[in-house]
């Protein structure tokens, strides 16, 4: 077992002050005001608007490693559950979550994802400040109707899209919060950390710190170290992914969501590069028709459905190797494809970060009367940040690789080499046809 | 009636605080347009229509382009040749289906319309071969063609940087750009050789290449020669500034190579795709056509004379000639020249390859009658109706925002923004699907009016408020929502 971070007097005073994680809740707060006021009443070119650039060329980018080097860490300062904790705290009328959410979340979620990279695709909203501006007003509506009707951060747990992508990232995090079993076995406290002291509230993502096996979804608020009134809760480092290879109860939705983010990773890549106009006019073509809608429709079912079929491929080959049904194996090796997703997200992300990074500054100096520079926006050459998308997408493969051996063993013990070989071949070709799409030269976000 | 408490009561005042807090927001949105911080209709004409941008712009290429042929072929005539005056006839045509054709933004009309005044007095000197009347017309065209420049590239383009291309190819601002590449650094070859009024024209043409960069920035198969060429700026402004002809020599090849890359790039990016069946991607495609039509015959006639580098250059003209006409959705009007064209490519391809110069200019001999009869059916046949459909849907008479018949006297419009109706996006745009990249698809969204901004804004802050002040009379009403009692935690 690895080192307790909270038995560092300074963390654990940080975490169980009332300044955390207020702090930085008002710093993300005034962040994310001035982002939506730039997206929504600033310059129509996305080139030119410091919203577009901080939340597509340097928040995005960055998320996915926050996520795997703090877990849900994000999620704890993040301004919609700022927003949600203070609509609640107002007018809320804290009803019980629906049943109907609570076992259909995670594909809410799923379908949400979904749903919101087709409408950036087709209606545009990456590459449109209004459209991205638009889409903030959407989630900040969602999130003031679940602040006012449910209780907890019913949005952060059933609804939002980020929080699903973020709970399965942080899955393969390096940080865990969990408990001390002899010290909560020892508690007389009546489940505070559940329900809430005078020292803090209870846990707003409707777990009960004890029985906290997974970082999916603990965002590291802290509420739990404020009101635990025994220091139960423990802080530690952990090798990434480890939590993948011991999931004791591996939910089908969980194990699609991360095949769709494969799916996604490869639409991104593919409509960045130049072989897409060759490819949408095949496309157009093949469906004698010109709508973009249409044609980008298709590509994306496409998309969608080639990881997720291969997934099923690959079950059903286990599936006969291990005894177990194609549905379980689905289930509980889709986890293994996470650590490539984080990779191929990241990799996608790195370019736009350091290809266009320059323009969260270039487009914020005309908010303090400077000139707008008209200079190259990239941080480092092409050539580096090629080499760094390889190199992430080589620790993608292998984390993948090795977490399906990890899951394989911890389930069939001795026969594990023979679940893990259809896995192996998944991840090995997923892994390439990545390689491949990052070969090719890539279109830029500003 | 039992009075609420006073926690519940202060909770009903903050919500209705919140709500008319919301509803302030709302209404400010609606009072401060210029918080948007866009402009007007009225202010970019075309350019908050980002659909007939393109058009705008092909059609200021195309108007310049004659109107230099139009004065050059008067001076001609005035020394004599008499053929000059029939092209010149021909020129004044076009010029008149031009500005006809398209409906100009406000910013461009005193201009356009400076123009459009010049046709015809000058119809009229050249049917009566009224010599001094024709050089006074020229010379109004002349002026008017200076000042539509300035405006084009000092007012009006700057007013579209960065704005997302809709249906049409970037076809338009790639000739602009390239032209301009290739003026500048001529123009820094003729100061070279000792012309010092050069000097100032190439920084109006780097001033133009750096707008046109960053207009065209948002088409993203282009975004690396576009970079190279954007990051080499800088230095040969420098070297300008400072009258440093051999810096200025050292800055231009990262330029000149981004300028090669662009053509490359923008070429390669032709030759994988088709356009969309739209006016402006048309006009630009003729114009490209066209230019690379007359490359490519005095490139061969160059190469017969012995320039051996002339026989490459030949065969990129030739793979440019393919690309456009491949990549172009052709009207049925210029369907036959455009076919004649096409049966050229071939036959000079094999002999280009063979480096057979007779075998080439035989080939080549048809492609002179091809484009005769393509730039009739252009001008004559499909441009005067090309956005006829979209500017009658607008109420328009095919006249884009030009006054009237240009040869029937009108009068000059002194005031073209007060004058003329205001600028109408070109609907025969809307319906043309993308085909530039995957941006393209997004661009229905891409230009959002300042109304609905206020409307969406206004409403979100609406929905919002009225859903914190209902959750806020649900409270009180039914007491749920409190805290845990006497804990201060907030979860039950």
């Amino acid at each position: 077992m690895s080192a307790n971070l909270l038995k560092h007097r300074t963390l654990l005073r940080v975490l169980q002050s009332g300044w955390y994680p207020l702090v930085f809740q008002a710093i993300a707060g005034a962040v994310f005001t001035l982002i939506v006021f730039q997206l929504l009443l600033g310059p129509e070119s996305a080139h030119d608007n410091l919203g577009t650039a901080l939340t597509w060329v340097l928040w995005w980018p960055l998320i996915p490693i926050l996520f795997v080097l703090l877990g849900r860490f994000w999620c704890a300062v993040c301004p919609f559950g700022a927003l949600s904790d203070l609509v609640q705290k107002f007018v809320g009328n804290v009803r019980p979550v629906p049943v109907f959410l609570k076992k259909y979340g995670i594909w809410i979620i799923d379908g949400l994802f979904i749903l919101i990279t087709w409408a950036d695709h087709v209606w545009g909203i990456v590459e449109n400040p209004w459209g991205s501006g638009v889409l903030l007003l959407l989630l900040t509506t969602g999130v003031v109707v679940s602040g006012a009707v449910w209780q907890r951060r019913a949005w952060c747990r059933y609804l939002c899209f980020l929080g699903g992508l973020s709970g399965n990232y942080a899955r393969a995090g390096m940080v865990e919060l969990r408990t001390n079993a002899a010290i909560c076995d020892e508690c007389k406290a009546r489940a505070v950390c559940y329900t809430g002291n005078e020292k803090g509230p209870g846990c707003p993502m409707f777990e009960y710190p004890r029985r906290l096996d997974s970082n999916a979804p603990c965002v590291l608020c802290g509420a739990c170290v404020k009101t635990c009134p025994n220091n139960s809760i423990e802080i530690r480092v952990r090798p990434p992914t480890k939590e993948l290879w011991f999931i004791r109860k591996p939910k089908f939705e969980e194990a699609f969501l991360a095949v769709v983010i494969m799916g996604i990773v490869f639409v991104q890549n593919i409509t960045m590069l130049e072989i897409w106009q060759p490819m949408l006019a095949g496309l157009q073509r093949l469906t004698q028709t010109t709508s973009y809608a249409v044609n980008f429709t298709v590509t994306f079912v496409i998309a969608l459905a080639i990881p997720v079929a291969m997934l099923a491929v690959a079950a059903l080959v286990a599936g006969k190797l291990n005894g177990q049904t194609t549905i379980l194996n689905f289930a509980r090796f889709g986890y293994a494809i996470i650590p490539l997703d984080i990779a191929g997200h990241i990799a996608h992300n790195l370019y736009h970060l350091l290809a266009e990074g320059k323009a969260v500054v270039f487009t914020a100096l005309p908010l303090i009367g400077q000139p707008m520079p008209s200079g190259s926006t990239a941080l480092v050459g092409t050539p580096a940040i090629q080499m760094l998308q390889y190199l992430l997408l080589a620790l993608g493969v292998l984390g993948s690789l090795f977490t399906a051996y990890r899951i394989a063993r911890s389930h069939d013990g001795a026969k594990a080499w023979r679940s893990f070989a259809p896995y192996g071949v998944l991840v090995s070709v997923l892994g390439l046809i990545n390689v491949g799409l990052f070969l090719l030269p890539m279109a830029t976000r500003m | 009636m039992t009075p609420y408490p006073k926690r519940r009561r202060l909770q009903c005042l903050l919500s209705l605080g919140i709500l008319l807090l919301a509803v302030l927001t709302a209404s400010c949105a609606q009072s401060s347009p210029a918080a948007t911080g866009s402009r007007s209709p009225a202010e970019t004409g075309a350019a908050n229509s980002a659909a007939s941008m393109e058009a705008v712009h092909v059609s200021y290429l195309d108007l310049t382009a004659n109107i230099t042929d139009l004065r050059t072929r008067v001076t001609d005539w005035q020394k004599g040749d008499d053929n000059g005056l029939n092209i010149a006839k021909e020129k004044v045509e076009r010029i008149q289906a031009i500005l006809a054709s398209v409906t100009w933004p406000s910013l461009l009309m005193p201009t356009a319309g400076a123009a459009y005044a010049a046709v015809a007095p000058m119809a009229k000197a050249l049917a009566a071969q009224d010599k001094p009347a024709a050089q006074a017309a020229a010379e109004t065209f002349g002026a008017a063609s200076h000042d539509l420049t300035h405006a084009f590239y000092g007012d009006w383009l700057p007013t579209l940087k960065g704005k997302s291309f809709t249906a049409m190819a970037p076809h338009a601002t790639y000739l602009d750009l390239s032209a301009n590449l290739s003026d500048l650094q001529a123009r820094v070859g003729q100061w070279q050789k000792g012309d010092e009024s050069s000097l100032n024209i190439g920084k109006e043409k780097l001033d133009r290449v750096r707008v046109l960069a960053q207009h065209m920035a948002s088409f993203k198969m282009l975004a690396k020669p576009l970079q190279s060429i954007t990051a080499a700026l800088p230095a040969v402004a420098a070297a300008l500034d400072h009258k440093d002809l051999a810096a200025a020599q050292s800055a231009l090849k990262p330029l000149s190579e981004g300028s090669h890359d662009l053509t490359h790039d923008f070429y390669e990016w032709m030759g994988k795709t088709t356009s969309a069946n739209d006016p402006a991607c048309i006009q630009a495609a003729y114009l490209d056509i066209s230019r690379n039509m007359t490359d490519l015959r005095a490139r061969l006639t160059q190469w017969q004379q012995g320039d051996e580098a002339s026989l490459n250059i030949a065969q990129e003209k030739l793979d440019r000639m393919a690309a456009i006409s491949g990549h172009t959705g052709w009207p049925v009007a210029m369907a036959t020249a455009i076919g004649s064209t096409r049966a050229t490519v071939e036959p000079i391809r094999h002999a280009l390859k063979d480096k057979n110069v007779a075998q080439a200019l035989t080939a080549v001999a048809p492609l002179a009658t091809s484009s005769h009869d393509l730039t009739h059916a252009f001008y004559g046949d499909w441009l005067p109706k090309a956005y006829a459909p979209a500017q009658a849907a607008h109420g328009m008479t095919g006249m884009g925002n030009m006054p009237g018949p240009a040869t029937g006297g009108q009068p000059a419009p002194t005031s073209g923004v007060v004058a003329f109706p205001a600028a109408t996006p070109v609907a025969a745009h809307v319906d043309v699907e993308p085909h530039s990249s995957s941006a393209a698809g997004k661009q229905a969204a891409a230009v959002a009016s300042p109304a609905t901004k206020r409307a969406v804004i206004g409403g979100f802050g609406l929905v919002n408020g009225l859903v914190i002040a209902t959750a806020a009379i649900f409270k009180a009403k039914t007491g749920k929502g409190r805290a845990v009692s006497g804990q201060g935690g907030q979860n039950s």
